[in-house]
């Protein structure tokens, strides 16, 4: 049994003036419909990281909006940790960052964590401690006492990772965590998922820079339009077969390399140096005899694999047009 | 219990730095302070003008509070999406909206007694006045008085009652943030303004409602034994009758302050707020009840 299972979960948003619900009565006044998601069905197994990946729009922000009890499910259900949606049990179990996070912004860094662990219900001496920690953690230790309004958006976002620590949790939801970071950024935030990971807990994220979720995720669940489009591990879904060679060689002819020209994908010459991309693995070989037979110099032998971007792509493009699904 | 207290002192902070409320309490303290130049062109009582001017201002800008600073609590929060984070948290949706309730009502219970207090200088500032003494001296005298009156119900003649007055007007907009909070729990800031101001007024109006339901029936009666015909009840009767019924009696903590003023007695207070305690919980068991199952943005 996975610690966060969904069942056809699936969410049609009606932008509407009132949306209220008791029971079996609805009182709504709407106008337009759209699917953000489509009988998503998923089993996310406990120390795990997992990607929720998808372009823009693709029903991640839902799925996981849903899960928060931000949002409810027009059909379809859910569970955390074996529990019904909801539960406070389990809400103490868990954290959560949103996407492009605002927060107080008249609070302190300090005062902020510190108004989070009041709502889990920590005593003044554990939030105190926790916070120290946190703070520690994210790198914020020197702005713990300056109002959130002069946070950057790098440190918005590292006080609102904080923010879902605070309890330390078994299942850590992140959404988009490293959207609007530099690249520097985007490492720590990497590097403090795979610390979680490391400490036994779920990380569930979103993202759809798919560099970063490639170099961390044991499994992936691909969106598009609300729907899924595959789910599993990264070594079953990228083909494992290599796509093409990429070699780097010194020390050879000019004349040498324009005979081999028809029967390479891609030759590039940049500073003394020819790069070379060969579709065939008979012909990097060959190539590679003959060069250091002439006298030159292997430099560099590439086999390159599928990355995530590239089935992404394959995936997405024999999907159908969109309907104009919602974030 | 522990978690609603965390909501509320946070949406008081929220509340003290927001700008509006000063506006409001600087004009609010400003009528006050002038209530007793305004009482000189008075024929009657200048006591009593001071006092009903001094009561006006509390109630409404109290109101005014209420609903400025009330009706954008809720809903920046579902706007800047704050609301997420807190929703995930092990809170259930009732007690963040309590919260954010008793923390509005922190709010303008606070500013209450600031206005209070101004009120109570004042009263004293003009009876030692009226009784000859020096400017400097008789304000230092009521400064004091005014501090101690706010511990000391009673202790002095002039501002006898009064502070029971302040407790009923403080319930009376306890009924008020109610509905502000209500509002906003499922409309915009601008439509839950309105509809506050409304049910304010309405509010205030409704033992003239009352009675324009009765005029309307007398007429109807009238009208049907003119014509030997069997009496059929008007919609207008039912319609004014329906909303005396739905909009909070505020009319009755009014005739409270009047009593205290006019009369220099309270025997009505405690009916009221039982009255005020009951209709601000059945408010907001019904905000909590639309808030609880709200899709969020």
């Amino acid at each position: 049994m996975g610690i966060i299972e969904t069942e056809g979960l699936t969410k049609i948003y009606v932008r509407d003036v009132i949306d209220t619900e008791f029971g079996r009565l609805r009182i709504r006044l709407t106008n337009r419909k759209t699917v953000a998601l489509q009988d998503l069905s998923l089993d996310v197994q406990q120390g795990e990281i997992f990607g929720l990946l998808g372009p823009n729009g693709a029903g991640k922000t839902t799925a996981i909006k849903i899960l928060m009890g931000i949002h409810f499910p027009t059909s379809g259900s859910a569970r955390l940790m074996g529990k019904p949606l909801g539960d406070r049990e389990v809400k103490k179990r868990i954290g959560f960052l949103p996407e492009n996070p605002y927060f107080y912004d008249y609070l302190k860094g300090w005062e902020f964590l510190d108004f989070y662990g009041q709502l889990y219900g920590m005593d003044k001496k554990t939030r105190r401690r926790k916070i120290e920690r946190l703070l520690d953690q994210v790198g914020l230790t020197h702005a713990a006492d300056r109002p959130l309004r002069g946070y950057s958006k790098g440190m918005n976002q590292r006080i609102g990772l904080a923010q879902a620590l605070m309890n330390d949790p078994e299942i850590v939801f992140l959404d988009e965590p490293q959207s609007g970071l530099d690249p520097l950024g985007r490492k720590e935030v990497r590097d403090i998922i795979v610390s979680l990971r490391d400490e036994g807990k779920t990380v569930f994220f979103s993202s759809h820079i798919l560099s970063d979720a490639e170099m961390i995720c044991d499994r992936v669940a691909i969106l598009y339009r609300g729907k899924l489009q595959s789910l599993g591990t990264l070594g079953s879904l990228l083909s494992q077969s290599v796509r093409d060679w990429e070699i780097v060689l010194r020390g050879v002819s000019d004349e040498f390399m324009d005979r081999w020209r028809p029967r390479l994908v891609r030759l590039e010459k940049s500073d003394g140096d020819f790069w070379v991309i060969a579709k065939e693995e008979a012909t990097t070989h060959e190539l590679i005899r003959e060069a250091t037979a002439a006298g030159g110099v292997l430099i560099q032998l590439l086999p390159r694999r599928e990355s995530l971007e590239d089935y992404f792509i394959r995936q997405v493009q024999g999907s159908p047009e969109p309907r104009g699904a919602a974030a | 219990m522990k978690e609603i207290t965390a909501i509320a002192l946070n949406t008081f902070k929220e509340a003290i730095r927001n700008r509006i409320l000063y506006v409001i309490l600087i004009f609010a303290l400003l009528l006050i302070l002038f209530s007793g130049v305004l009482s000189q062109l008075t024929i009657s009582d200048r006591l009593q003008l001071i006092k009903s001017l001094g009561f006006a201002a509390i109630n409404l800008f109290g109101v005014a509070i209420a609903v400025f600073v009330g009706v954008s609590l809720v809903y920046n929060e579902l706007e800047k999406k704050t609301i997420y984070t807190i929703v995930s948290k092990p809170i259930g949706r009732w007690q963040f909206l309590l919260g954010k309730y008793f923390g509005l009502l922190l709010t303008v219970w606070v500013n209450v007694l600031i206005m209070t207090l101004f009120f109570l200088i004042s009263v004293h500032y003009n009876v030692g006045a009226m009784q000859g003494g020096g400017l400097a001296s008789t304000l230092l005298a009521s400064i004091g008085r005014g501090l101690l009156n706010l511990v000391a119900w009673n202790a002095f003649e002039p501002t006898q009652n009064l502070m029971f007055v302040i407790v009923v007007t403080c319930m009376e907009l306890a009924i008020v943030t109610a509905f502000a909070i209500l509002f906003s729990s499922f409309s915009t800031p601008t439509l839950s303004m309105f509809f506050t101001v409304l049910t304010f007024v309405a509010g205030r109006l409704n033992e003239h409602i009352i009675r324009f339901a009765d005029t309307v029936l007398e007429r109807a009666r009238d009208e049907a034994l003119a014509a030997a015909a069997p009496l059929t009840k008007p919609f207008a009767y039912w319609f004014a009758i329906g909303a005396a019924h739905v909009v909070p009696n505020l009319g009755a903590f009014h005739r409270s302050v009047t009593q205290a003023i006019y009369q220099n007695e309270v025997t009505l207070w405690p009916g009221t707020i039982l009255y005020g305690v009951l209709y601000t919980a059945g408010i907001l068991c019904l905000a909590i009840l639309i808030f609880s199952r709200r899709n969020f943005k």
